[in-house]
């Protein structure tokens, strides 16, 4: 059976339930590492999913265990109701993979990469001509099809890398850092895409990225991974409401620490009523607090009193807004992008 | 697994360097190093002549049966005069410097007087630094064992001549002198004649082609090695072989269709470098060129191997070019690839019957020089194929797609 019949058959959808994706205790070791470490997760149907986590948290892992490139030593995952495990060619003929590299043939032509893919997806022979000028109008390169990848700017690359990852019109697309080193228009045409897929094909999506605006932009849901594990999962406003209005962080050096008798625990304690108090300690080993703060206003008049009266300088403090940046920093004490 | 040998394919055409390492500088080797040693196997089978000088300090005829005897060998251009005038050591050093003799031979004064004593005859050789050991060696022992049988006889002759002064009876006398006769009209030439061993189909002596266009052929194909390798080092890099693995398709397909294109590649590379060294050198293909099939596979496949096993135990392109490339050269050498087996040392013409490069340069000069048939040469094929075997069987488990 090619790709295309089991599309138009119908018969893989008829499989499962609502989510395309279910992933239950996905557990993988590296020798003595756990680098996952009992994740879940799932996507519904026309669903875009984010998939954030910093460098090292084993984001990569578990798409590679996703998408049937690496198996995991325990957990199960079913695409569409296929088991991963026990059907894989049937399971990942459900899946398109946009890696974050360009993993493309740079001395080919943009057809000729997709045409390879084309055959390495099993797609019907009589069928490819019109899926790949399909791929490649969807992504805005049906003029300079025949010209070699390596020809390309790098955001002409990035299309077609995504290009080859439609031509089976997978009902399951992994978008890994989509946008990684394109311009602007690039990357208004890749979200463009993504949204055309869904609304056409109701195609589901998992993308990663650490562009946080992108990912608030079109993600309906969020999942956060971190040392191996899942720390959050929702929608952007369940995870975002603990954050109440914003985030405050007040990093003190030496000089300013001798002038606290505690310490940085007597900053903690000065701004307890003020929302939920973490005691940290950035990158730097600075001694930090975080605040959730409940109400900015009031929180704001509390430094501004506290700084006089110890003497304090303002330069160690940084304020969030209630966004997924904060709310990132907040769950893993890291930015986003740091070691990104 | 077609449309991975059919993109393999592709890539490789439009890779410029690679074709110019399988197809260009093989073809440039050739023709460079079949013109280089064309003399060297132009002389094989027949009479050329190594010129030297020679030196009598001892003018005794013990001195001068030698420089007779040297000089009437049909394989050596022998000087011992220059306008009549005998030869000095110091005329000879400056022919042997000038190249103009290979080596000159010394009859130090007091030869004779050596031999007369019973002690063992007395010889210099003067020779060029530059010369190959590999000619003058022979060809100096081959003197010294012809001086000794000279100053043996000569020996011998001045014994019967004493012996033959205290007779006094005529008919013993003449007797003796009758032996001394003898002995001196003895010639120190052999007539001899060459023959192939018995069941070898060659009726001549190898061409310059066959030792070369099969060494630089054998040599050439497996620097696919380092291509192959190569270039799944950059599918890891970039990414492709992860893409890949998401696809429907099994792995062992996905493996097949990576090596496969390359095993082709390889037997079309053999296939146009014996045919550039048919067409265009004129080089003969034997009596049974069909038998060159078994090779050319068996080598294309041991090829492939080798580039799997070092795809699979090496982590960048950088380790595949330094260690591949080592590899190739030494291997091709240890072979007898790059220089014909006929100029290597013993002790290096035993090692290539160990290297694949040498079994299938043996195999292939079985075919073309010796005139051999499909039978005498699938033992080497087969020795080759199970190398390949075994090669395989070390890089498969060790394969990783991913780094």
């Amino acid at each position: 059976m090619t790709i295309d019949q089991r599309a138009t058959d119908g018969t893989a959808a008829q499989a499962g339930g609502t989510d395309v994706l279910a992933a239950h205790g996905l557990v993988k070791r590296f020798g003595d590492r756990t680098v996952v470490d009992g994740v879940s997760l799932h996507v519904g149907r026309g669903e875009i999913l984010g998939f954030l986590g910093p460098n090292g948290a084993g984001k990569s892992t578990t798409i590679a265990m996703l998408t049937g490139a690496l198996a995991p030593d325990e957990g199960e995952i079913t695409v569409d109701g296929v088991a991963l495990a026990a059907d894989p060619m049937r399971a990942k003929a459900l899946i398109g993979v946009v890696p974050q590299e360009i993993a493309l043939y740079p001395s080919l032509s943009a057809r000729q990469n997709l045409a390879f893919f084309a055959g390495a997806y099993k797609l019907a022979r009589g069928l490819r001509k019109e899926r790949i000028d399909w791929a490649l109008e969807v992504v805005g390169l049906s003029d300079r099809a025949g010209e070699r990848v390596s020809s390309y700017s790098g955001g002409m690359q990035r299309r077609v890398n995504i290009a080859a990852a439609l031509l089976h019109k997978p009902r399951l697309l992994f978008l890994d850092e989509p946008t990684v080193g394109v311009d602007a228009q690039s990357r208004n045409q890749i979200f463009e895409t993504v949204l055309r897929l869904r609304a056409e094909f109701g195609m589901s999506v998992v993308y990663t990225s650490h562009y946080m605006p992108e990912v608030e932009q079109l993600c309906d849901r969020l999942v956060i991974v971190d040392a191996g594990q899942v720390l959050a999962e929702g929608t952007q406003q369940e995870l975002l409401k603990p954050l109440g209005e914003g985030l405050l962080e007040w990093a003190l050096n030496e000089a300013e620490l001798a002038l606290l008798e505690k310490g940085i625990d007597d900053l903690a304690v000065a701004f307890t009523e003020h929302g939920e108090v973490t005691v940290t300690t950035s990158g730097d080993n600075v001694p930090t607090i975080r605040v959730r703060v409940e109400d900015m206003p009031a929180t704001l008049r509390k430094v501004s009193d506290f700084a006089a009266e110890n003497c304090l300088g303002l330069g160690g403090i940084r304020l969030g807004r209630p966004d997924l940046e904060s709310l990132f920093l907040d769950l893993t004490g890291r930015q986003i992008r740091d070691g990104a | 697994m077609f449309p991975m040998i059919r993109k393999e394919l592709l890539v490789l055409l439009r890779d410029r360097a690679s074709l110019i390492t399988l197809f260009i500088s093989p073809v440039l080797f050739m023709t460079v190093m079949s013109f280089a040693l064309g003399n060297s196997f132009a002389n094989l089978g027949s009479p050329g002549k190594l010129s030297i000088s020679i030196v009598d300090e001892d003018h005794s005829p013990a001195a001068q049966a030698v420089v007779r005897a040297l000089s009437s060998s049909g394989r050596l251009q022998v000087t011992s005069a220059v306008d009549g005038v005998p030869l000095s050591a110091a005329q000879a050093q400056s022919r042997v410097h000038a190249q103009t003799d290979a080596f000159s031979v010394l009859l130090p004064a007091g030869f004779q007087q050596q031999v007369a004593d019973g002690g063992a005859p007395k010889i210099g050789f003067v020779v060029d630094p530059s010369s190959s050991r590999q000619v003058v060696d022979p060809v100096e022992s081959a003197i010294s064992s012809l001086v000794v049988t000279v100053t043996s006889q000569e020996g011998t002759t001045l014994a019967l001549t004493r012996l033959s002064d205290t007779q006094s009876d005529p008919a013993v006398k003449a007797a003796i002198q009758a032996q001394v006769a003898a002995l001196d009209s003895t010639t120190h030439q052999v007539d001899s004649t060459v023959s192939f061993p018995a069941g070898e189909g060659a009726k001549k002596y190898p061409s310059v082609y066959q030792q070369e266009v099969p060494g630089y052929t054998v040599m050439y194909v497996f620097f696919i090695v380092t291509i192959m390798a190569g270039s799944i080092m950059v599918e890891r890099r970039e990414g492709t072989f992860r893409r890949l693995l998401s696809a429907p398709m099994p792995r062992w397909q996905l493996l097949l269709g990576k090596v496969a294109p390359y095993l082709l590649v390889a037997v079309v590379q053999v296939a146009i470098l014996l045919s550039f060294g048919r067409f265009v050198f004129g080089m003969n293909l034997g009596l049974h060129p069909l038998a060159l099939i078994p090779i050319s596979l068996a080598l294309a496949a041991c090829a492939v191997a080798l580039g799997l096993l070092l795809a699979s135990v090496t982590r960048s392109e950088a380790q595949v070019m330094g260690i591949g490339t080592a590899m190739v050269l030494v291997l091709a050498a240890l072979g007898g690839c790059m220089v014909p087996g006929v100029f290597l040392p013993h002790f290096m013409q035993s090692i290539t019957h160990f290297i694949p490069q040498g079994i299938a340069l043996n195999a292939y000069q079985d075919v073309l020089v010796r005139g051999e048939s499909m039978g005498a040469v699938l033992p080497g094929a087969g020795i080759l194929l199970a190398v390949a075997v075994a090669m395989f069987a070390l890089a498969v488990p060790r394969f990783r797609f991913v780094r």
